[in-house]
């Protein structure tokens, strides 16, 4: 274990470099609105996406391990000379911490430490993990194969794959812990644009590290920041974005803005619904400026335009021309216009209930809609909300939304505000699908408390000191005591193991398929099980939401009739939630080599 | 005429207005208190907190 948590760190410590190389652009012409801390997060965090795309577009030719450590210490060499050179020129922000900063940052520097020491654990779930089922699924199978192609049988890996692609390459170089330690690098960016947002808005250093500290402490933003989750990452870009776009003159600023947005859409499929929000929210804030200025900035927004058609482009037209749609599984707009290869109509339909019926919450009615804020707050499982919110956003954003509405910040972002949680509303209510919004509403937070605190009013202040106060120690609990347990499985190798047989569907015989080397193609006929714990080759002609991966193979007696065709040397075949074992005794061509409670493993003859 | 009940009633609105923030805020708090013990002790079927994942 301490060998593999150094590798761990130093693939970490490599893609954090090369991240650095590729974002270095970005350093010297930001803006002097930014800080140079600023101006290094947005590097960092630009340089992840966009040196992902770098290797997601070479990965469609070749992705072995070779390529990718070849691209990774080029670039990282480059940033290295970057940060040699900022730092030479005394531009890289120093240890200095005013006084009022301190608490703030100890609560920011342990969840930070938490996430990176819990992300050690290995990883354990079954197939309702996402990140078990295709987070990291897709990128151990590209290394696999030595080429970045969907999983034909889990359509998850085609939706887009900015992260996913720096998981592959953290495997490559970190091994098996680093795709999950890496998170709280990303989460560390996430904290930093946050806080810089906040600064915009009007607050002031130490203001920005109560907004860090308060978006690492909730539980909702926590969930989908750490183990392998994208979500934290998409609002990274969507706030980097945004307070890019804030200050925005010269077509340089407005590529970069372009390029964060391009970001959005190359991460998840919702940055689709993000870019016109962005559109109609910058139309806004620029329509009563003066003519020479809104030239200036239709030119800045074209610019923008065609940056983020670049950065996007790559994953949507890949899909089109693989799998017969841009967005793959194809949503309900576009089911008539296209034939999604691998999906039947059935099982695209059962895809779309299913997102209807998880992302239902508590109705989409307007009275629902309204009541949000109230909802999110109290009612957090109802959008599988992780533990929630905290009550920040409902107590203090109100106050401080109030306090500022005149500023050109806080309209633009109620305005984003409200369109993104409108659209959020209306397709799917996933808590951690809404972590932009959070983060806004907990910088207003943070200004409605400061404002609190300096009106004058004892019990206002003692009020929001209490809420504060409650909200922060609340987020803690939440967050660190589930992760105790990864932990725990950190630091004890026998819990480790226990936590595996325990955790991980049909472990003994994923042991016995891995480590037995005559074992070269395995056949599995269940759609539950997840092969992300399968080191070996594999067929799994029905996938996970039903998808069909093998021509005229519509179930498992048809795969069974059909393994000598695929050069199928083992069969795991189980007893699921889903069927009962498929392999009828005695069975044909078949002998059994392992048992255990429900799974078998045949070997066929 | 009583000129301080006049003065008075603009007095203790703004008053009673500079109290909302403050009242409000410890609206939000009592509520999550409420909600947590009740939603942890009597009412457990409406899942009022979720868990990670």
């Amino acid at each position: 274990m301490p060998l593999l948590a150094l590798q761990a760190a130093l693939g970490v410590l490599l893609l954090a470099l090369a991240a650095a190389g590729a974002g270095c652009a970005l350093f010297p012409r930001m803006g002097a609105q930014f800080r140079p801390w600023e101006r290094l997060a947005f590097s960092f965090l630009g340089g992840w996406g966009v040196f992902s795309l770098a290797l997601y577009l070479i990965g469609q030719f070749v992705f072995s391990r070779r390529m990718i450590v070849l691209a990774t210490v080029g670039s990282a060499v480059l940033g290295t000379r970057f940060l040699w050179r900022i730092w030479r020129r005394g531009e890289l922000p120093g240890p200095h911490l005013e006084r009022r900063a301190f608490l703030p940052a100890v609560i920011v520097v342990f969840i930070l430490v938490v996430t990176a020491v819990a992300g050690l654990a290995p990883v354990v779930g079954n197939w309702e993990s996402d990140t078990v089922a295709y987070h990291l699924l897709g990128p151990k199978v590209w290394l696999k194969a030595g080429i970045i192609r969907p999983v034909a049988d889990n359509c998850h890996t085609a939706f887009p794959q900015t992260a996913e692609t720096m998981y592959a390459a953290l495997f490559a170089i970190g091994g098996p812990l680093a795709p999950c330690f890496a998170d709280f690098f990303t989460f560390g960016l996430l904290l930093a644009v946050a806080a810089s947002l906040g600064i915009r808005c009007g607050l002031d250093p130490s203001g920005g590290w109560w907004v860090a500290a308060i978006v690492a402490t909730t539980p909702a933003i926590f969930a989908g920041s750490h183990f392998a989750f994208v979500d934290g990452l998409y609002a990274a870009f969507f706030l980097a974005a945004v307070r890019t776009a804030l200050d925005a003159d010269g077509l340089f600023e407005w590529t970069s803005f372009g390029v964060f947005r391009g970001l959005l859409i190359a991460t998840k499929y919702t940055g689709l619904l993000a870019v016109p929000v962005l559109a109609v929210g910058l139309a806004f804030l620029h329509r009563k400026g003066e003519q020479q200025k809104w030239k200036q900035a239709s030119a800045g927004l074209a610019a923008a335009g065609i940056a983020t058609a670049l950065v996007g482009a790559a994953y949507y037209v890949r899909n089109w021309v693989l799998l017969g749609c841009p967005i793959y599984p194809p949503p309900p707009g576009l089911v008539h216009l296209c034939h999604a290869k691998y999906l039947s109509a059935q099982a695209v339909q059962d895809f779309h209930r299913y997102i209807l019926q998880r992302g239902a919450g508590l109705g989409r009615g307007p009275l629902a809609f309204l009541l949000l804020p109230f909802n999110l707050t109290y009612h957090t499982a109802n959008f599988h909300g992780a533990g929630g919110i905290g009550l920040i956003p409902l107590g203090l954003a109100p106050i401080g939304i109030l306090a500022t509405r005149k500023s050109r910040p806080t309209k633009l972002l109620v305005i984003l505000t409200v369109l993104l949680t409108l659209v959020w509303f209306l397709t799917q209510q996933e808590s951690r699908f809404l972590i932009s919004v959070y983060a806004i509403a907990i910088v207003f937070g943070v200004i409605g408390w400061r404002h609190s605190e300096m009106s004058g009013r004892r019990l206002e202040r003692a009020a929001a000191g209490l809420l504060v106060g409650v909200s922060l120690l609340y987020g803690l609990f939440m967050i660190v005591k589930p992760e105790v347990v990864s932990i725990h499985a950190v630091i004890s190798s026998g819990y480790a193991a226990k936590r595996r047989t325990q955790l991980v569907p049909y472990a003994e015989s994923f042991d016995y398929l891995n480590q037995n080397p005559s074992v070269q193609e395995v056949l599995i006929l269940d759609r539950s099980v997840p092969p992300f714990y399968l080191d070996k080759n594999y067929v799994k002609p029905v996938g996970q939401w039903g998808e069909l991966t093998v021509a005229g193979v519509k179930n498992s007696q048809d795969a069974l009739a059909a393994m000598r065709s695929l050069s199928i040397t083992h069969v795991l075949d189980v007893n699921s939630t889903v069927a009962p074992f498929q392999v009828q005794e005695p069975a044909a061509g078949l002998q059994l080599v392992f048992e255990a409670e429900n799974q078998r493993v045949y070997r066929v003859n | 005429m009583n000129l301080d009940s006049q003065k008075s009633l603009p007095s203790l609105m703004t008053r009673l207005f500079s109290m909302l923030p403050a009242g409000w805020m410890l609206v939000v708090l009592l509520l999550f208190i409420a909600i947590r013990v009740i939603g942890s002790r009597s009412f457990q079927s409406l899942h009022v907190f979720g868990k990670a994942h």
